[in-house]
């Protein structure tokens, strides 16, 4: 082996430096691949690179992070495993390297329950506490929702969105008046004013080529990125406004917190091709109270503004806001889910709370009202077992691990009293994951799902829930959007266990159903 | 009896892969979260077909193989538009992951030492990026900076480090 490593240019080296940490664009993402077919050299630094990366991960992550199980046995999964898991938890829970004598010392189902251990626990994020995008089908199809105010028009009717219909990235709008609001699925929420003439690059990025809009960005959305022609604005965690006119010309307030912005001199076609230098581009912070005025890219000179509040829209009319109706089924009585689920929406926090005694529930309250006509019926056909079975009664998490449940069998729902042939969005959650208590995430049935099909189209869920993560699409729940109602003002599913999703160590699978939120028009005419 | 013996000959070789197994996707697969559902689901199938490993032969390759075979069907799934890499630059990465990671390891060891060489700041920022739940977000929030600043003092590490672990290598 040389004593030279391989040496990547310039500039696969700057853009390495936001490639782990998922900062690039796409274009920018496209050249990496460019570079690594090129360049000589390349691909190898870069596959050093990578598992250097990996290897940090595994010298300072804790991937057998597992504390004391108070209450082994309740599980299924341990009760399949038996005698051997208190072993094998024992085991776990003392300081270790994986020596091989170890492994050999255990017997074979506590081998086995290790190795489901080593599965799961695979599955720490690199960046836990970063909301994660959607799931794989929600990263093709949807980044965002929106919401919008009455006087809301579009200039190209056939690019408008429907009310509540995801967003996805690469759509372009061109809002002709009225108030728009986009809700991204990490909790980054903006308001655009018309007219206006704007982008969605990614969930964390948008270009503004026009018009004015008001970001409100939460923790999860730290670098929340707005370009426009003449500069780009980061989040550093905040509230704040962007205006920008037909020339380009960029007016930033910040109204609370902090942000950069980093303004790029024009590029000449050789620069376009080749990335800027990092001196080169002019970086400015400013913080609550403050705005500034960008006229040219790249221009040093700003003019401090005081930062205009009224200026710009902060929050949406009352009126703007679809309405939802939260379900949590709670067969044994566990506490009522608290939090806004997966759906991102200002009324989330409120949930029905359902016992599911009779099987049919209703009325039902979305957010502070009372919303008479909507009912859930739950039925199952004839050979479905454990109907209403939980799982850590006293600790499970809500819409995690307690839910009902089928065997072998469709379960089926109904939920009426809706619109008559109004359109949807349907969150059903599906998993039979963690539990409140660290180590139950690990056991407790954990990777087992369901089957849901509406509307002829059937989604899966995979269990697997992590309590230190959000709710994941394609994990823990499923969403169908813009599903119509029929013309009884009813929308009826099914759903049923999903065989790929079942742990091979599980002897007794089942199709979980935790709950479901309903977006849309839930009064009637 | 021979049956159990076999089992936890193999359940001791999978866990002895799961860094190299991790090491190997994640260079081919982009996104952190989607690497670890490619590692997942490589284990299941592993597990399930744990018959077809022949004893004797090399794991870590046999792994690697249905590792890739995974990332393409986590392609396939994904979508087309989606793919950072295409297929022949997937295949030839792969090739080199695979070569690179044989010596896991040895690079591992070589790691500790180069780590032993950092500054304080730089070990502690290191520390916080890759401990469990921390990321470049939370750094900049923490120490104040931009995330492009810490990814920059990141990179700049991880550079020094590579150099660090090669010269190790190449004098044993």
């Amino acid at each position: 082996m040389s004593n030279n490593p391989p040496q990547p240019s310039a500039e696969l080296s700057r853009l390495l430096v936001g490639f782990t940490e998922d900062q690039l664009n796409d274009r920018e993402r496209a050249r990496v691949a460019d570079l690594l077919r090129e360049e000589p050299g390349a691909k190898e630094y870069y596959v050093d690179y990578m598992v250097l990366h990996s290897m940090l991960r595994a010298e300072y992550a804790s991937p057998l992070d597992l504390p004391v199980v108070k209450e082994p046995g309740k599980s299924p999964l341990l009760g399949f495993l038996g005698s051997s898991f208190e072993q094998g938890v024992n085991y776990l829970c003392q300081p270790r390297s994986l020596s091989v004598a170890s492994w050999v010392a255990m017997g074979w189902a506590t081998v086995a329950l290790l190795l489901f251990v080593v599965i799961l626990s695979r599955n720490t994020r690199e960046d836990a506490g970063v909301l994660p995008t959607a799931s794989r089908v929600a990263q093709q199809a949807s980044i965002a929702w929106f919401a919008a105010d009455e006087k809301c028009q579009w200039s190209a009717a056939e690019n408008a969105p429907l009310l509540g219909s995801p967003l996805g990235v690469g759509q372009r709008f061109q809002l002709k008046s009225g108030l728009s609001q986009i809700h991204f699925n990490n909790g980054v929420g903006i308001i655009v004013e018309g007219p206006a003439s704007f982008e969605l690059l990614s969930s964390m990025r948008i270009s503004l080529y026009s018009g004015k809009i008001t970001a409100n960005v939460p923790e999860a959305g730290i670098g929340f990125c707005v370009d426009t022609p003449t500069v780009s604005v980061i989040d550093l965690g905040t509230e704040f406004g962007v205006s920008t006119d037909e020339s380009g010309a960029t007016e930033v307030s910040c109204f609370v917190g902090a942000v950069e912005l980093e303004s790029r001199p024009e590029e000449t076609q050789a620069e376009q091709e080749r990335p800027l230098a990092p001196e080169k581009i002019v970086s400015q912070k400013i913080i609550a109270g403050e705005a500034v005025r960008v006229e040219c890219p790249g221009q040093v000179k700003t003019r401090q503004l005081k930062a205009d509040t009224k200026e710009f829209v902060r929050s949406m009319p009352p009126s703007a806001l679809l309405p939802t109706v939260n379900v949590d089924f709670e067969p044994m009585g566990n506490p009522l889910y608290s939090g806004s689920g997966a759906c991102p929406r200002g009324q989330g926090k409120h949930w029905n709370s359902i016992g599911l005694v009779n099987r049919r529930c209703g009325p039902l309250w979305s957010g502070e009202r009372h919303i008479g006509s909507v009912t859930i019926e739950i039925s199952r056909n004839q050979q479905a077992l454990e109907p209403f079975t939980t799982i850590h009664a006293a600790t499970g998490h809500a819409l995690a691990d307690d839910y009902i449940a089928v065997k072998n069998d469709d379960g089926s729902f109904t939920l009426g009293g809706l619109r008559l042939n109004a359109r949807y969005d349907l969150y059903l959650y599906g998993t039979a994951g963690a539990a409140q208590g660290p180590q139950n995430q690990l056991f407790t049935g954990a990777s087992e799902g369901s089957l849901f099909t509406v509307g002829g189209k059937t989604k899966a869920t995979k269990g697997l829930r992590r309590r230190e993560r959000p709710f994941m699409d394609g994990k823990d729940y499923v969403v169908f959007s813009g599903i119509r109602s029929d013309e009884n003002g009813e929308i009826r599913g099914t759903w049923k266990n999903n065989p790929s999703a079942n742990s091979p160590f599980n002897t007794n699978p089942i199709g979980p159903f935790n709950g479901l939120q309903l977006v849309g028009p839930l009064l009637r005419e | 009896m021979e049956s159990k013996a076999r089992t936890e000959q193999f359940v001791q070789l999978l866990a002895g892969s799961q860094n190299r197994l991790y090491a190997y996707i994640r260079t081919l697969v982009h996104k952190p979260e989607e690497a670890d559902d490619v590692l997942q689901e490589t284990n299941l199938v592993m597990w399930r077909k744990s018959s077809d490993f022949i004893e004797g032969t090399e794991f870590g390759a046999w792994a690697c193989k249905i590792a890739y075979y995974q990332v393409m069907a986590h392609r396939r799934d994904c979508g087309r538009d989606r793919h950072l890499f295409d297929d022949r630059l997937l295949g030839e990465l792969a090739q080199a992951a695979e070569s690179r990671t044989v010596d896991l390891d040895k690079r591992q060891h070589a790691l500790k030492d180069c780590l032993s060489q950092l500054t304080d700041r730089q070990k502690e920022l290191v520390q916080q990026r890759y401990k469990t739940g921390g990321s470049v977000k939370h750094l900049a929030s923490s120490h104040g900076w931009t995330p492009g600043a810490v990814a920059t003092r990141l990179y700049r590490i991880r550079r020094a480090l590579l150099n660090c672990i090669h010269r190790k290598l190449a004098l044993e």
